[in-house]
């Protein structure tokens, strides 16, 4: 089932209020968002058992008080952005981050903190920039259409569909420069 | 294949994705896991890498008097003849460009990592803003951009300061050691005026 599908489903199931249908439903949010959260917060913490209890984190608090789904636009986005809280807060406690910035501002302070930061196993993103990776990462790893990222960034879809294709060509060079094959 | 369904494979394949998966049970299941066990383990790492932190952090301020350079042809850099403090770990490595906070937009880096080798000499990649070079011998800071067209360099007793636009600019970088996550972090700090103006990130496994 596609992520779509599953916030529906689980959004009817809490508005049904039969709690089997919800634990089914979750499942399904679960199956669908899982990899994606998971992935962000591996991104961030770089470290398997980290970004699982972050991720599973993310989700727990979710589930935890279902209603709240029902004000929640985008719960594809909200679980990552739960996760990318998560993960930050980990690294202020490991002190690896500072103590004396806040978690809430740091979206503010780096709209790319989550997206960006290290995919030291592909070469290639050493030819992006800060914000193409963000871009590519978020369009083609987290699976956000054009019209989210521009929601997350706040510029115009045109703008990021034009940055996107300029990442691509970028990197398609530097596939075909080093002789890699995808 | 299209493009992105490749590079997306191509990604997932550096996932350790396919572990996490196979444990679920339930999505109502998935808080617990292992966690009794790893908060025992997590306390008592934590009271060894307190008492092993602390010592294990090195700073490394740039400069400690010496003469200074400045080249506004290719933005300005600094250049010190005194040897630094010499490293009680090795911080050679790939860094990883971990954040960026920026107040101002006078100054900033960009980047996505810093390579440093055994002898202290970084070079960073993707850097439009700032430059980073260090050595065992000089200290060297290169400003690439526009952002510091000129500048001119004053001498200071701990650390360099350069002036730009009436205002006074220190920049030193600091070294950390966290066993808890395992990582060497790489913290460069810019100050303006007593305030911080400029906070990045590297980090690599240690």
């Amino acid at each position: 089932m596609k992520g779509k599908e599953a916030e529906s489903f689980y959004k009817k199931a809490v508005q049904s209020g039969d709690d089997a249908a919800i634990r089914r439903a979750g499942d399904l949010l679960y199956d669908a968002y899982f990899r994606l959260v998971f992935s962000v917060a591996f991104n961030v913490l770089q470290q398997k058992e980290d970004a699982e209890d972050t991720a599973s984190e993310a989700f727990t608090n979710f589930f935890l008080e279902p209603h709240r789904c029902l004000e929640i636009n985008n719960i594809k986005y909200y679980l990552i952005n739960s996760a990318r809280f998560g993960a930050y807060k980990l690294l202020k406690k490991r002190q690896v981050l500072p103590d004396d910035v806040d978690v809430e501002s740091i979206t503010d302070l780096d709209p790319y903190f989550g997206y960006s930061d290290s995919y030291e196993q592909l070469p290639e993103f050493t030819e992006l920039n800060q914000e193409e990776r963000a871009i590519v990462a978020m369009h083609v790893f987290y699976d956000f259409s054009f019209r989210e990222i521009a929601g997350e960034l706040g510029e115009t879809t045109h703008s990021i569909s034009g940055k996107y294709r300029r990442a691509k060509q970028k990197l398609k060079a530097f596939y075909k420069k080093e002789g890699i094959r995808l | 294949m299209r493009f992105e369904k490749k590079l997306k494979r191509r990604y997932d394949a550096t996932l350790p994705i396919h572990h996490v998966e196979n444990q679920r049970a339930s999505s109502h299941d998935v808080p617990p896991r292992r966690r009794g066990l790893r908060a025992a383990i997590a306390i008592s790492s934590i009271l060894v890498a307190f008492a092993a932190l602390t010592p294990a952090i090195y700073f490394a301020k740039i400069g400690s008097g010496g003469q200074l350079q400045s080249s506004i042809a290719s933005g300005a850099q600094l250049q010190s003849s005194v040897a630094p403090p010499p490293l009680s770990e090795d911080y050679s490595g790939i860094y990883s460009f971990k954040s960026e906070l920026c107040h101002n937009q006078t100054l900033s880096l960009e980047g996505s990592s810093l390579s440093l080798s055994k002898d202290f000499e970084a070079s960073a990649s993707n850097m439009g803003a700032i430059h980073a070079v260090i050595t065992q011998t000089d200290y060297q800071l290169s400003f690439i951009g526009s952002y510091l067209s000129s500048c001119t360099f004053v001498e200071s007793n701990d650390s360099y300061v350069f002036s730009f636009e009436g205002h006074s600019y220190r920049l030193y970088f600091e070294f950390g050691q966290s066993q808890t996550n395992n990582v060497i972090h790489l913290h460069i700090r810019g100050m303006w005026d007593e305030s911080e103006l400029i906070r990045a990130w590297f980090y690599r496994p240690l």
